[in-house]
């Protein structure tokens, strides 16, 4: 049977929550014949880092994330490591070090770091298929 | 206040466990219907994109400056709450400006904010319109990935006021 969910660009669904996704899916299909797209999945702490040394380089701030402690943490070791003049790599595998303690501690800055999460697409379902 | 709610495009599944610390691994799925409004948030003008005026009026020229790198995505959202995707990759041509690596280096864009025209979505169709037709703050919305939340993409948000009259 064809799977009723696609993912955008190269996201990749968690292992773990394939079986979920497809459930859903097809229910969603049995509902409305459309299909599901995935629009965000797995995100690594590498991934996560490389993306808040991008922000915190343009002088970005942490205002907007809901896990202020967890943010705030992660750019002290931004500031740390830059007062240090490390490198870019340096740098981003401090602020790693950092979100993987948090996720060891289940507190997590983005929900997507602990692999139990997907984002699917909104902007073309309706209201009464949302 | 410079603030104005966030799109939160996605419609989040929440698989996430709620009892991660104990490694309990049900997954719960909420339903659908109830979540934008939870992941709705307020997004502050964080100041990194650069604007020739952040005062507009109809027929202004919209210059935007980016650094390099920056996110690969851009959107706006009206002051009605409806978002226009201006560079969405893998959509094709009707939200893209241009090739993705051209965008992925620019480092300026002009609008006219009497011309400029994107795609938006109504009630899940797609059609396209008119950025600038209303009076109010316009949040100019930069990602890496503008279907996730904040918290998981490269961002960058700027807010604007744009006055939908002729000078």
């Amino acid at each position: 049977m064809a799977e009723h969910y696609s993912t955008k660009g190269s996201i990749k669904v968690p292992v773990g929550l394939k079986a979920h996704i497809k459930t859903i899916a097809d229910a969603y299909y049995t509902a409305t014949k459309k299909d599901i797209v995935v629009t965000s999945g797995k995100r690594t702490a590498w991934s996560q880092s490389d993306a808040l040394y991008t922000r915190f380089q343009k002088g970005g701030n942490v205002n907007d994330y809901v896990a202020q402690k967890q943010a705030k943490a992660i750019k002290k070791a931004y500031d740390d490591a830059v007062k240090l003049k490390k490198n870019k790599s340096a740098i981003i595998t401090d602020m790693e070090t950092v979100l993987k303690n948090q996720i060891k501690n289940g507190k997590y800055l983005s929900k997507h770091l602990s692999s139990k999460a997907l984002d699917v697409r909104k902007k073309n379902m309706s209201k009464i298929e949302q | 206040m410079n603030s104005i709610r966030n799109m939160m495009l996605p419609l989040i599944i929440m698989m996430f466990l709620t009892a991660c610390d104990s490694g309990n691994e049900s997954a719960t799925v909420a339903s659908a219907n109830n979540l934008p409004d939870k992941l709705d948030r307020i997004l502050h003008d964080d100041g990194i994109l650069k604007f020739n005026s952040k005062n507009l009026d109809n027929g202004d020229k919209l210059s935007i400056s980016l650094p390099v790198p920056h996110p690969k995505e851009l959107a706006i959202k009206a002051p009605d709450g409806n978002w226009f995707y201006l560079h969405v990759e893998n959509e094709g041509a009707s939200e893209m400006l241009m090739p993705k690596e051209q965008f992925a280096v620019l480092t300026k864009l002009d609008f006219d904010t009497s011309k400029l025209e994107a795609r938006f979505w109504d009630d899940g169709k797609a059609k396209r319109g008119k950025v600038f037709t209303k009076t109010g703050r316009y949040l100019i919305y930069m990602a890496d990935n503008l279907e996730t939340e904040v918290d998981n993409t490269l961002f960058f948000s700027s807010v604007i006021q744009y006055t939908d009259t002729n000078k």
